[in-house]
């Protein structure tokens, strides 16, 4: 099993924190991924519920594609970030979830968190916000020694 | 003719016929009984003088009888006696000439003989045979005038005649007026209640007197206006009550499209303003990419307004302006605006009509614009270009879940071989802001505002869709009436090549 051909995060050791971000709008997708690169994370963007849950289903075939946090918003074209996160805790994944909701969905926010997501943030929201949620599941540097 | 005077009049005409063969009756019996009076009363006189006569003849001789049958004629100016023989020699002074034939028989026969001459002179002659020794000596003539007795009679007559005119009349007057207050004016009053009720006046009962049929027919008329009453009362309250229902319906409706609506412009609008809000405030911490965080700013800002106009277009529905136009002009209309919406993608648009015309009631923009989106969302759904076929045909059905009875409807496909929506989609692409399209490509208002125009219009959308293969979206509208009769007789299916591609 070689990690250096089937890893998308392309890191042979894992020193950061791996961030899989899903969002439809490539703006917004572009300027979250550069501010938690810039916090240390290493950020891999997927674009549509199908592609994030394509990703997800791939991390059970090849474990080296684990991803540290889940940062989802909620409508995107093909499927929900509910429905992905109602997908992963029926396989008991515990990857934390972070979801992005519409300011005023209490709807989508009550099942969210039945369903176990770590944080949801309401559109639109200020980048801080997202960074703060981010490094208060995982820090964006391992600390080798211990590891 | 009104019913009470058809029923004089036959009641009258019975009255007339049966006065008119009593007259008759009468007279003739009266005429008849004055007849034989009169003969009875020459018979007897006949005897009486012959017996005189005969006895004279025998104590006295021929002359003392001249003498008093001369006497006699002296008495009565009206009766004329003479005496004649059977036999004698016409020109002889006993000789009577209407002793001939069968009266000359008769005598000498010895009975007595009656005649009466109407031709001549109106006289009653009466001959009796005086007998002598078994043989008809003489005979006795007396000839009496009946112009009294006619003069008598027609008196009579004239004043049977008048008695039973004024009979008539008295039975015609009274039958008359009979029918005007036994039929005629309890008819007016059933006539006049029955148009009130036409009209939905069912307060004031209708009255007629007495037991008969028309009293009868007036109770019924009576209960059946109570009846419809009642039922009226009943359906309105029903109406009011469906009514009430129904916009306690349309407003939890409403409420829920409000909800949804915020939803979806919270979602929408929320993520370009979080990328307007962090490009500006990395241009405001002197990020040295400021040409492209512009962009970016400039690019969310059309998007943030295309989605308030869209929104303001679904906001600001006029209401439908109906009126009759045909399907195909509108189609006409719309598919030439929609030439550059394929961009460089090599797209194809084919109307395929089933009918010759189209008609409905409806409002020609909003129909236009049905088009326009449903064509739009065709071409966006088939990202590598192809066919759409915007077809036209008339079909029977009924609208889905109301349990309505099946009607004529027209039919506005519009068909693409496009990437198809999946089956658990379905449900909600019509709901307002639900998008299966690229960001940029759509605000998911379009078929929102299809659906609402539609249903406005009393219609409904059916989707057909096969992921991968295409979708087909038909719009179905109530026919127009005439246009129902014409697709009957003339269901030529054609098909017309309208625009190459766009």
């Amino acid at each position: 099993m070689s990690r250096k051909h089937t890893d998308p995060f392309e890191e042979d050791v894992p020193l950061h924190a791996r961030v899989l971000l899903a969002e439809d709008d490539s703006d917004l997708r572009r300027l979250i991924s550069e501010a938690l690169e810039k916090d240390g994370y290493r950020v891999k963007e997927v674009r549509t519920g199908l592609e994030l849950w394509s990703f997800l289903d791939h991390v059970t075939v090849d474990p080296g594609t684990m991803v540290d946090v889940v940062v989802s918003d909620n409508i995107m074209p093909g499927c929900t970030g509910i429905e992905v996160l109602s997908w992963l805790r029926k396989r008991d994944w515990a990857t934390p979830v972070v979801l992005i909701t519409a300011f005023g969905d209490d709807e989508t926010k009550a099942e969210a968190g039945r369903l176990g997501a770590a944080t949801f943030i309401d559109k639109p929201f200020p980048m801080e916000e997202l960074r703060h949620a981010v490094r208060a599941i995982v820090p964006p540097v391992f600390n080798i020694d211990t590891a | 003719m009104r019913l009470a005077t058809k029923l004089s009049l036959a009641v009258f005409a019975c009255c007339a016929l049966g006065v008119c063969v009593a007259g008759v009756l009468i007279i003739h019996r009266e005429f008849q009984y004055a007849e034989h009076e009169i003969t009875q009363h020459g018979r007897l006189l006949g005897r009486v003088i012959a017996s005189s006569v005969k006895e004279t003849w025998a104590r006295e001789g021929a002359a003392a009888v001249r003498d008093l049958l001369k006497e006699i004629d002296r008495h009565d100016p009206v009766i004329h006696v003479t005496w004649a023989a059977i036999d004698a020699p016409p020109g002889s002074e006993d000789h009577s000439p209407l002793i001939v034939g069968d009266v000359q028989e008769r005598l000498r026969a010895g009975k007595v003989v009656d005649h009466i001459n109407r031709r001549g002179d109106d006289t009653l002659y009466t001959f009796v045979p005086i007998v002598n020794d078994g043989k008809v000596a003489r005979v006795v003539e007396i000839a009496e005038s009946l112009v009294a007795r006619d003069r008598h009679i027609r008196m009579l007559m004239l004043s049977i005649v008048g008695a039973l005119l004024g009979a008539l009349l008295v039975s015609g007057a009274a039958v008359f007026v009979a029918g005007r207050v036994l039929v005629g004016r309890p008819v007016t009053a059933l006539v006049a209640k029955a148009r009130r009720v036409a009209q939905w006046d069912l307060s004031t009962p209708v009255e007629v007197a007495g037991r008969d049929e028309l009293h009868d027919l007036a109770v019924e008329l009576n209960v059946m206006a109570q009846g419809l009453g009642r039922e009226r009362r009943r359906a309105e309250k029903e109406e009011q009550i469906r009514r009430e229902t129904e916009a306690q319906l349309w407003h939890a409706e409403r409420l829920a499209t409000v909800g949804k609506l915020a939803s979806g412009v919270a979602h929408e609008m929320g993520t370009p303003l979080n990328v307007i809000s962090e490009s500006a405030r990395r241009i405001g911490e002197g990020d040295r990419d400021t040409g492209r965080h512009v962009e970016t700013i400039t690019r969310q800002a059309a998007r943030i307004t295309e989605i308030v106009k869209s929104l303001l277009r679904f906001a600001r529905r006029k209401p439908v302006a109906r009126r009759r136009l045909d399907l195909r002009g509108v189609i006409h209309r719309a598919l030439p605006m929609l030439g550059s919406v394929g961009g460089k993608k090599p797209v194809a648009i084919t109307e395929r009509y089933e009918v010759e015309e189209a008609t409905v009631e409806g409002d020609e923009e909003q129909l236009e614009q049905v088009v326009t989106n449903l064509v739009v969302n065709a071409v966006q759904a088939m990202p590598k270009g192809g066919q759409v076929t915007v077809g036209l045909e008339r079909a029977r059905r009924a609208a889905p879940g109301n349990g309505a009875p099946p009607t004529d409807v027209v039919c506005l496909s519009v068909e693409d071989q496009g990437v198809g929506v999946a089956p658990e989609a379905i449900p909600h692409i019509f709901d307002p802001f639900f998008t299966t399209k690229e960001v940029g490509e759509g605000t998911g208002l379009g078929l929102s505002i299809c659906f609402g125009i539609v249903k406005d219009h009393g219609g409904w959308i059916e989707v057909d869709s096969t992921p991968g293969l295409g979708s087909r979206f038909a719009v179905y509208l109530p026919a127009a009436e005439r246009a129902v009769q014409d697709a009957q007789e003339r269901e030529v299916p054609s098909v017309k090549e309208a625009h190459g591609s766009v």
